[in-house]
């Protein structure tokens, strides 16, 4: 008798097991077809509260730890910043010039404005990161016009990440230096093509430069238009060239911009007429 | 214990694995406690049907929050539960600290290896400094899953948790 009903125990685990199995592959299936979008938003919209803190305190203790860590770095970086700051300051009053006297041959041709986006302000919710890959989670999504493939910007026009998935009321936005992350990039003014990766460490990766093409350090990246992402928007600067001889393709490390690390809000930028 | 608290807490410790120890600790030191967790009361209970269906649910919400495919997770976790259930049983392995690391080591190893295989089915499913640094963040993953899974265990303990 006690046999037998110890047979049926097993018999229910593997039945358990198998169903749950089961489960698992149609969850694998679904998440494909979207079947997890509306309880994520549900999740999301729940816990939120309770991330967001988490992740406000896990950053604030990493930064506590990182400026100890790069207490020396800090002080070089400071004084390189003085440096350029200074070359800031100049290009700005030059670039103020050339600003009004576009706008005032932009009224006098009566043409329209380039920059007719729509931008929509969002708050970072909270973070996730999962074997190294961070996400970090908006509180804005399809209802306020959020869609897949969006660009995210710190002000004015400083590309930190991409969005890769839009629920109702929250969107999932992958950073730049996320390494599953990839965009076609430009380097500014000098139009040369070429994809850039997120690596460890907030390093970018820019691969498929061909190697007769001039890279050199302090080049500008700026995003390439696609069907996805809006174009010139700021990505990073060239810290150090990789060329290979014998390879057909020379790298290039990128110092991003601006991270996501410690911010509140972001902007989306909706639509772009580019 | 009552479910939902059970799936409370699975929630709880999920935010705490994901929104904070994994921006305090390079990724390869991030624990699974999620992992720790099953372990403990696949040891400490006899009903493998429950600790399935935490596995399962556990698996789910890693997968929900982390923007991983949804079900990745759930499955790795129910092969491990599974191997663990059947080791348990045909080596007698009695509960104790030291079955627990062994099962915790087997179990890690076990959760890299399924990522792995799944990186080289579909390389987008997973990070690719993880596959780039596999010995560092499989070493990693065990000596962090060790540390705070013997934490875990003594706070099980203590707290007698009847899952």
């Amino acid at each position: 008798m006690r046999l037998k009903s110890k047979q049926q125990q097993k018999r229910k685990t593997v039945f358990w097991g198998l169903f749950l199995l089961f489960l698992s592959f149609g969850s694998i299936v679904g998440s494909y077809f979207g079947l997890f979008d509306k309880p994520k938003n549900i999740l999301y919209l729940i816990v939120s509260p309770v991330s967001r803190t988490f992740s406000f305190a896990g950053t604030k203790t990493a930064d506590f730890f990182q400026f100890f860590i790069n207490l020396k770095k800090i002080a070089q970086e400071n004084q390189w910043l003085r440096l350029e700051n200074l070359q800031l300051i100049s290009q700005t009053a030059q670039l103020n010039d050339l600003v009004r006297e576009n706008e005032f041959l932009r009224q006098a041709l009566n043409a329209e404005h380039p920059l007719n986006q729509k931008i929509i302000i969002a708050k970072i919710v909270s973070r996730y990161d999962l074997l190294g890959q961070e996400i970090f989670i908006i509180d804005k999504g399809i209802k306020n016009g959020v869609n897949k493939g969006q660009a995210v910007v710190l002000t004015p026009n400083i590309l930190i990440g991409q969005v890769v998935e839009s629920l109702d009321n929250f969107a999932s936005v992958r950073p730049l230096t996320n390494s599953r992350s990839q965009i076609q990039v430009l380097v500014k003014d000098k139009q040369i093509p070429g994809i850039i990766k997120g690596q460890e460490n907030n390093i970018l990766v820019m691969e498929m430069v061909p190697q007769d093409k001039e890279l050199s350090v302090g080049d500008l990246l700026v995003s390439s238009p696609t069907d996805q992402l809006v174009g010139d928007l700021l990505v990073g600067k060239v810290e150090q060239v990789l060329k290979n001889d014998l390879g057909v393709f020379q790298q290039a490390l990128v110092k991003p911009l601006a991270t996501s690390i410690g911010l509140d809000s972001v902007i989306v930028i909706a639509s772009a007429n580019f | 214990m009552n479910i939902a608290i059970c799936v409370l807490i699975i929630i709880f410790l999920l935010i705490f694995q994901l929104s904070f120890l994994s921006f305090v600790l390079p990724f390869y030191l991030v624990p699974n406690i999620i992992l720790s967790i099953l372990i403990c009361s696949l040891l400490f209970t006899n009903q493998i049907k429950i600790v399935l269906i935490y596995g399962f649910f556990a698996g789910i919400l890693l997968d929900m929050f982390s923007g991983n495919i949804v079900g990745f997770s759930a499955l790795s976790f129910l092969l491990i539960i599974f191997l663990l259930a059947f080791l348990k049983r045909k080596l007698a392995i009695k509960s104790g600290l030291n079955a627990f690391w062994l099962f915790l080591i087997i179990a890690s190893l076990l959760y890299d290896l399924l990522i792995y295989v799944a990186i080289k089915i579909y390389p987008a499913i997973s990070s690719i400094h993880w596959s780039m640094h596999l010995g560092i963040a499989m070493f990693g993953g065990i000596l962090a899953n060790l540390i705070f899974g013997s934490l875990i265990y003594v706070l099980w303990r203590k707290m007698a948790v009847n899952v």
